[in-house]
């Protein structure tokens, strides 16, 4: 009787356990067997996604540079977003790996010469990006319910964050790093971020996401506002190309506080479109 | 002498001005010549005055600076190590300041021309010590020493890669090179020192040219042979810590340019020092001009035209020595 018992437990749980052929960010069709036990994530944004999915318990290390929310200190550090320890990473057996793809490309090849599924999430926007990373991570649980729960959660709070439609645009010039000169591009999810609060990006026409660019370009584009995000260096305001717009003239030049609410594609680019959003508001009414 | 000097400075000074005016000419925004000119007399719209006075000429002044800055260093350093493989980078200064400057990009630091300096300040002091031998600058050791230091210093900045890799991405970019957001305060410094540095490598040029001969002939011709191996040392450092802190690591220049000069005009320091600094001023200039009007809308790093444009120039040179 008890033999008999056992054995329907376990086809039960082999019924349960299925392998699924997950389709990533670039493309690659990956082989995950669904739930997942382990999660091993070496990107900030992912892991930041995993938990507001409630998949926490599941997380059994990430990368160095992991360090949101507060409760991935207390996780086990698999390397840094650059340099992905392989060998820490192979001795947790993961059901699979989450990575934030491009530079970690040697680690993924490591990985998968392994045998370990890794799975690779960098969206290019919000709607279709984002969301469907969000429904890839919150499906390695399996608990479909729980995943719409969590995006229309989502998409709330990212509805409440964003403009009114009747607010007047403004063209914003954002800057991701000074020396050189990049900025954000059409292709970002950084440019939907900027939509939603209202803005227009004055380079929304680029073909890349972060173009390097020429100073002369902000000039001619003539933007509204303009919005660092990173730490410049003391006197800023006084660069030539921004003090020749009408963001320099009328001194809406900003750095954003909470940098990483914005350049991370994770559940809290609502708090990142409601600064982008109060920035605007505050120049708009100059 | 004389003629030739006066030949080759003012061929150079005509393509230098050449340099300048398509400069100033071309861009991402489409301005005209007549425009251009009249914007630099301060007539015309306020933006195209901002866009050719406050971007264009200043981006300009700094590329010739640099690139006399880079070319001159590499024509003193082959010529005192008597290397002709020898570029300003090769002295362990750059991959000081790149560590001073990666230092600052994890510390979160806003400014990186002071601790670029700092770094390439302590490179130099370093080599230095470690090549002086009871009083003597030994230059084989100068030179290995230089390599040494620079290996050291990159692991350095692997190290602060392996513990802090979250900015490194950013000193990546910063080592590449790039002239689009020199702070304009600078030039009036910048230029101070490096026509300082071309008086007194002018002034002992002679003593340099002795020197080349070897340090024994020198000697016993009556040159400081320290003297002029310290401070000839010390302007190649200078301009090249300088230069690194003001705009990167832009490459070739300081090879290729001194060697291209020397095929034409020969190997007197005193045409040497003017026309490596003329020659490099003209093709960082032409370079710079190239990187940011060539792929528009973006801007490609100004290092990839330096070396597109250089290697095959230096090619040629070689090849045409070994023919004749």
């Amino acid at each position: 009787m008890k033999k008999t018992f056992f054995t329907i437990l376990l086809a039960a749980a082999a019924f349960c356990i299925h392998a699924e052929i997950i389709t990533d960010d670039v493309g690659r069709k990956v082989d995950v067997n669904t739930p997942v036990e382990s999660i091993v994530s070496l990107s900030p944004a992912d892991t930041e996604i995993i938990y507001w999915m409630g998949l926490e318990s599941r997380l059994v290390a990430v990368s160095t540079n992991c360090d949101y929310p507060r409760a991935t200190k207390e996780l086990d550090k698999a390397g840094s977003f650059l340099n992905p320890d392989i060998e820490k990473i192979t001795s947790y057996k993961p059901d699979v790996v989450i990575s934030g793809g491009g530079i970690q490309k040697k680690a993924i090849e490591k990985l998968e010469k392994l045998k370990i599924p890794v799975l690779v999430l960098y969206p290019k926007d919000i709607d279709k990006g984002l969301i469907k990373d969000m429904e890839t991570i919150g499906g390695l649980a399996g608990d479909i319910m729980n995943v719409k729960k969590r995006i229309l959660e989502y998409r709330r709070f990212l509805s409440d964050a964003s403009a009114e439609s009747d607010f007047k645009t403004l063209k914003v010039y954002m800057e991701v790093w000074g020396q050189p000169v990049m900025a954000v591009g059409g292709k970002s999810f950084i440019n939907d971020e900027l939509k939603l609060a209202g803005g227009k990006n004055i380079f929304y026409k680029s073909r890349s996401e972060y173009p390097k660019i020429t100073p002369e370009d902000v000039v001619k584009l003539n933007p509204d506002v303009i919005i660092l995000l990173y730490k410049p260096e003391k006197n800023f305001k006084e660069r030539a190309y921004f003090k020749l717009t009408k963001a320099g003239k009328k001194g809406d030049i900003y750095v954003l506080d909470n940098p990483d609410t914005v350049l991370r594609a994770g559940p809290r680019i609502p708090a990142g479109v409601k600064q982008i959003k109060d920035i605007l508001e505050r120049s708009e009414y100059k | 002498m004389t003629k030739k000097a006066v030949l080759y400075s003012s061929a150079l000074f005509i393509l230098l001005a050449a340099c300048f005016a398509g400069a100033l000419c071309l861009g991402s925004a489409p301005i005209a010549p007549v425009d251009v000119f009249r914007a630099m007399t301060n007539g015309g719209d306020g933006q195209t005055i901002g866009i050719i006075n406050q971007i264009r000429l200043p981006r300009a002044l700094f590329a010739a600076l640099v690139g006399g800055m880079l070319a001159l260093s590499g024509a003193l350093l082959q010529a005192l190590l008597k290397n002709p493989l020898v570029d300003p980078f090769i002295t362990g200064i750059s991959s000081g300041a790149a560590f001073g400057a990666a230092c600052a990009i994890m510390a979160g630091a806003s400014g990186l021309l002071a601790p670029s300096m700092a770094g390439a300040a302590l490179a130099m002091f370093i080599v230095y010590r470690i090549s002086l031998s009871a009083g003597v600058l030994n230059l084989i050791r100068l030179l290995l020493a230089g390599v040494m230091m620079g290996s050291f210093f990159s692991s350095l900045i692997m190290l602060l890669n392996a513990l802090f890799s979250k900015d490194l991405i950013k000193v990546v970019f910063w080592l590449m090179g790039d002239l689009s957001n020199i702070n304009p305060g600078l030039l009036l410094y910048s230029a101070i020192a490096l026509f300082a540095a071309i008086g007194v490598a002018m002034y002992f040029a002679n003593d340099l040219n002795i020197l080349t001969t070897g340090e024994d002939e020198a000697r016993s011709m009556g040159v400081k042979v320290e003297m002029i191996k310290a401070v000839y040392f010390s302007i190649a450092g200078i301009l090249t810590a300088i230069s690194v802190a003001l705009s990167g690591v832009i490459g070739f220049v300081g090879l290729i340019v001194p060697h291209v000069v020397r095929a034409v005009v020969g190997p007197d320091m005193r045409l040497m020092i003017p026309c490596s600094f003329l020659a490099g001023a003209i093709f960082l200039l032409a370079s710079d001009t190239l990187a940011r009007t060539a792929f528009l809308p973006s801007e490609i790093p100004v290092g990839v035209i330096t070396g597109l444009m250089g290697v095959p120039v230096f090619i040629y040179f070689m090849m045409k020595g070994r023919t004749q």
